[in-house]
């Protein structure tokens, strides 16, 4: 699976609540309670289960052990424990070899964005260097500058 | 009803406020007659139905708009113009799109004639707090709602205010989003770093009121006018889902509806 296609403040968001439902819940009823669409809430949750957050189960969601030390962490431990999730999957593994084999360490966007498309077959490689960006930033791993147009490593 | 709060000397007082508006040469009444007092470490929210007057009441307690009639007394003065003790998180975040992350929250200090050192060390700091550490470069626009909100509170924090006032903060962030920001609020607010005095916020949102404050007071319709106030005595860290915090919500949804 590739990197997930949402926003960090999401997935805590989703843990926070199914820890306030006791650290399980019916996939319908917490939707119900967030006024989500389930189709807006799934992705959501695939993501969160891609860390190894949380595990579905006939309809029901519930925290794992992982997912309820990860929120015991504070704001820096989360993001220390996310880089480490991060740095398990293929795409920022073979991501980080790429950007240590370039003679500055760094590479543009557009080259992130080929690198995508190439390794990954990403369709909407654009928007996929975007997710990449920002997890990579939330997780300590990579660092951005616009201006520059040079990410790098943390 | 507040009967505890009432006990030590406030450190804001709004006495008497009441404000109209001229729409087209007709008078709005918009607050009328508002009074109330917030105490040391309190976590307020004022909630009522919208075009009650609620961002109006804390825009004149900063001081960035005059009441007609009444006064706001901040440690027993009187306030005249805007308020450097406080600061104001949006709604809309009000960040400037043309400054990365670190350069809209050390803006917060400019004013203030802090050298440029000491003014990057504090907001690297702040920045650190909020969750947005390794964002510093980054503009709004590549920013999600909530981290956009983390810059807004950032911002607020990196003056180290008395008072944090805060209209609407998470109203216009998706459910999820916003349910991890509160949380985060909850966290700053109870670290000695960042914490300021008081907290005001304003909200249409009762649960987020009840769950969040130590009091909630309750505005009518325009007029705004104060219908009642509750201390929300239920110990922290409350469940957001428990029963006793809802029964406190359809209480005061209640008053509004």
């Amino acid at each position: 699976m590739s990197i997930p296609k949402v926003h960090y403040s999401r997935l805590i968001g989703l843990l926070e609540a199914l820890e306030d439902f006791g650290g399980k819940v019916d996939v319908a009823k917490i939707a119900d309670d967030l006024s989500l669409e389930l189709d807006d809430l799934l992705p959501v949750i695939e993501a969160a289960e891609l860390f190894g957050f949380l595990k579905t189960e006939s309809g029901d969601i519930s925290l794992t052990n992982e997912g309820l030390e990860f929120l015991s962490d504070g704001t820096r431990g989360r993001k220390k424990h996310l880089g480490k999730k991060l740095l398990m999957l293929d795409h920022f593994k073979k991501l980080i070899e790429f950007i240590n084999q370039k003679e500055d360490k760094s590479i543009t966007k557009e080259e992130l964005s080929n690198f995508l498309a190439e390794k990954f077959h990403e369709i909407d490689s654009k928007a996929a260097s975007e997710w990449t960006i920002e997890w990579g930033r939330h997780g300590l791993l990579l660092r951005y500058n616009s201006k520059e147009d040079k990410i790098k490593l943390l | 009803m507040s009967t505890k709060t009432q006990l030590s000397t406030p450190i804001l007082g709004v006495k008497n406020v009441s404000k109209e508006f001229n729409f087209h040469g007709r008078k709005v009444p918009i607050l009328k007659d508002v009074s109330f007092s917030v105490h040391e470490n309190e976590f307020l929210s004022i909630v009522g139905p919208s075009g009650c007057g609620k961002s109006t009441l804390l825009r004149i307690i900063m001081g960035l708009v005059p009441p007609d009639k009444g006064e706001v007394i901040y440690k027993g003065e009187r306030i005249q113009s805007v308020n450097p003790h406080m600061s104001m998180v949006f709604q809309s975040f009000a960040l400037l799109p043309w400054l990365n992350v670190l350069e809209n929250v050390e803006l917060g200090l400019e004013a203030q004639g802090i050298p440029k050192k000491q003014r990057q060390d504090r907001a690297l700091k702040i920045i650190q707090e909020v969750g947005l550490e390794d964002f510093e470069d980054a503009y709004p626009r590549e920013l999600s709602g909530g981290m956009k909100q983390r810059v807004g509170l950032a911002r607020a924090l990196v003056t180290d205010p008395e008072i944090l006032l805060m209209d609407e903060p998470f109203s216009s962030l998706d459910p999820l989003t916003a349910e991890g920001l509160r949380e985060e609020l909850l966290r700053l607010w109870s670290d000695k770093f960042t914490s300021p005095e008081i907290v005001i916020m304003v909200t249409h949102n009762v649960e987020e009121a009840v769950y969040l404050s130590d009091r909630v007071i309750v505005l009518s319709h325009r007029p705004g006018t104060v219908l009642s106030e509750f201390d929300i005595d239920l110990q922290r860290p409350r469940n957001k889902r428990g029963h006793e915090l809802y029964e406190l919500v359809d209480k005061i949804t209640s008053l509004i509806t």
